[in-house]
């Protein structure tokens, strides 16, 4: 709710502070919005800790919400393709941000996320999902496999 | 609210001495002056001061029968403790742990435990709050522990237990930030007078609604504690004392409401954890281990699965087991249903067919509406509900035959003129109903058995005015037993259902002929 200008202190899990206009984070984070609402965030003395979250993952979350927040008049498909470029990361970095933006509750930026992870997995056979996603131990007895395969030939 | 959580082991005493490590802090100057020749002087007045606070809410049964003087000299006495506190941060290893309820001022656990001494068939056990932040340094999970039971219904002591679940993280040196999560309910099934008991006196007032009543109706595991438009729950609560055996909190006003303090409790330890019923979950140390998709949360997994499409979930069940089971639990529904169809409403209509409680139910009523019908799942729920009552009343057991066709043909019409049909589109509906059931049957000994007797049944079926039976139905049953299922006859069946085709249709089609 605050003015646009206000600063507020982010804190990644390597304890190095990021200052971010609080209007940014409010308008994506469910999370810091409903702090700064009731009121438990101190602008003297609060830095939210963000212990889940590293400095490097910190930093694109930041610059997500920036970006969306200064761009969101632009057009769709300039949107989308910064999108894409900004989730153009290894699996282990958008395994990250994912945690990072729900722990913050970043709502649209799970949305794309998600939409991310789940277009890899778009009519791919089994065997690649587990390598793709790297599921090393499906879980699944010898015989329950051979079931599911009896039953679905067409998934592997 | 005031709580009070204590250790289970011990009742009151010993109390366990503090070391000299990190001793207390008295506020007051004299004390602090000569602190370091005082430290045990220190620990044995904080020892009395807990003692005090002790004997203060003894027999105000966790703060039931709590008079006004003993409010206030507990409040003075949870005052002077507190002062020996001020200022630490909040240490989290301390914090984790369990935590049994031992007084409060809150309102709303207070009318729990007010239901329990006014109702004779209601018990309310221990109170716990869980905390679990040991390899955290900022935040973790708290859970509500509430154990109840029904004496004669449900063993005591282990008749249920309602958990709320909450995420917390600290936002400053001695302040939670709290976010419910999601409320579950284990192993248990109850009367819905006991969840109207329970139900507003556990959850936090600001979050009684109607949905989450009718979650709780329900009582299935696992409901999480946000709906789409709006954000969960939170709140800010202050550690205002915290030592290996006493926590004591208070919960600030937030949300821009009165400021100060509403109400405050007091904890204590809870040693003995085994006697808690819930669940460790061993996934959760499988977990760390995993790499990739595997350390991901599993509402997190659910949120890219709802995303998938339909069609894509056997395929995804096959992957890992784990995968597997989630779209067996309440939550992944839950999540579909607002996912996919937004504007969905709890809603309910009248009529012999009725809403179900569970969110999978629905979720495959309005798909089926959809998709099935090419209707407008927000309007037409009921068009997916009767195509599943249909079916499921047709598949009953392999052994059992379903009621008679026209007893359910009349329940379908009846259903949707309750809805506010008119009579030819209930007709209507109804018929179509029944081809899509007819047409998604499997193809085995059950269905030939089933089609087989709604062939006989024919024209024996009285359907009272205004109700008509539909021809295109038994075209359709009679088209599928001799073509699908033409192998199954034996000669009898054969012309039996023959003779059974030449008395309703004239002509009969060539094809239906000969074996």
């Amino acid at each position: 709710m605050g003015s646009p200008l206000k600063k507020i202190m982010l804190c990644s899990s390597e304890k190095e502070i990021f200052s971010v206009e609080e209007q940014v984070m409010v308008q994506h984070s469910v999370i810091i919005n409903n702090m700064i609402e009731d009121g438990s965030y101190n602008y003297e003395e609060s830095k939210i800790p963000l212990d889940c979250v590293d400095s490097k993952t910190l930093k694109k979350v930041i610059d997500y919400c920036t970006y969306h927040t200064h761009h969101h008049n632009d057009n769709q498909e300039d949107l989308e393709a910064w999108d894409a470029q900004f989730l153009n990361v290894d699996s282990n970095g958008l395994y990250d941000l994912l945690m990072a933006a729900n722990y913050l509750e970043i709502r649209n930026l799970l949305d794309l996320i998600y939409r991310t992870i789940k277009n890899m997995i778009k009519g791919k056979k089994i065997d690649e999902i587990r390598r793709i996603l790297n599921i090393k131990d499906h879980g699944f007895t010898p015989e329950e496999e051979e079931q599911n395969r009896k039953e679905y030939p067409h998934f592997y | 609210m005031e709580l009070v959580f204590h250790s289970a082991s011990s009742s009151y005493l010993p109390w366990t001495r503090r070391g000299n490590d990190n001793g207390w802090r008295p506020l007051t100057s004299s004390r602090r002056s000569c602190r370091s020749s005082t430290k045990l002087r220190v620990a044995a007045s904080v020892e009395s001061r807990k003692m005090e606070l002790l004997k203060c809410i003894q027999d105000t049964e966790r703060g039931l029968s709590a008079t006004p003087e003993q409010r206030s000299s507990i409040e003075e006495a949870v005052v002077s403790l507190e002062g020996y506190s001020g200022g630490h941060p909040i240490s989290l290893p301390k914090l984790d742990g369990t935590w049994r309820l031992q007084y409060t001022s809150a309102p709303d656990v207070l009318i729990l435990l007010q239901a329990a001494a006014t109702l004779p068939f209601f018990q309310v056990g221990q109170i716990f709050q869980k905390f679990e932040c040991r390899n955290q340094s900022h935040g973790g999970l708290v859970r509500n522990i509430v154990r109840w039971s029904i004496p004669t219904f449900l063993e005591e002591q282990e008749g249920a237990t309602l958990l709320v679940s909450a995420k917390f993280k600290l936002v400053s040196l001695r302040n939670i930030y709290l976010q419910f999560q999601e409320i579950t309910v284990q192993d248990i099934n109850i009367s819905e007078e006991l969840q109207a008991v329970i139900a507003p006196a556990v959850l936090p007032r600001s979050f009684i609604n109607l949905q989450i009543l009718q979650f709780l109706r329900a009582f299935k595991a696992q409901i999480p504690v946000r709906d789409p438009g709006r954000e969960s729950v939170g709140g800010l609560y202050y550690l205002s004392y915290l030592d290996e055996n006493v926590l004591l909190g208070r919960a600030v006003g937030g949300g821009g409401s009165a400021k100060g303090n509403r109400f405050n409790w007091i904890l204590e330890e809870a040693t003995n954890s085994k006697q808690l019923p819930i669940k460790k979950e061993g996934k959760m140390e499988e977990e760390e281990e995993e790499a990739g998709m595997g350390k991901l949360p599993e509402h997190v997994v659910a949120e890219i699965f709802i995303r998938a499409g339909v069609w894509e979930w056997p395929q995804i069940s096959c992957v890992s087991k784990k995968w597997a089971s989630m779209f067996r639990s309440e939550s992944f529904w839950q999540g579909a249903l607002s996912f996919t169809y937004p504007f969905f409403a709890n809603n309910s209509w009248p009529g012999p067919i009725p809403p179900p409680p569970h969110p999978k139910r629905r979720f495959m009523a309005l798909y089926i509406t959809q998709h099935l019908f090419a209707s407008d799942p927000h309007t037409d729920e009921v068009i997916g509900h009767c195509y599943l009552f249909l079916r499921d009343q047709l598949h009953l057991h392999p052994s059992l035959m379903p009621p008679h066709s026209g007893i359910l043909h009349g329940t379908l019409i009846d259903q949707f003129i309750a809805c506010g049909k008119s009579r030819d589109v209930a007709h209507d509906l109804a018929s179509r109903i029944w081809l899509a059931v007819v047409d998604n049957l499997h193809e085995d000994h059950h269905t030939y058995s089933l089609l087989k007797r709604l062939a006989q049944e024919g024209d024996q079926i009285f359907l009272p005015y205004p109700y008509t039976r539909s021809v295109k139905v038994q075209w359709r049953v009679f088209e599928k037993l001799f073509t699908d299922f033409r192998d199954c006859f034996n000669n009898l069946d054969y012309y039996d259902i023959l003779a059974c085709a030449k008395s309703r249709f004239h002509p009969i089609p060539s094809a239906w002929l000969g074996r």
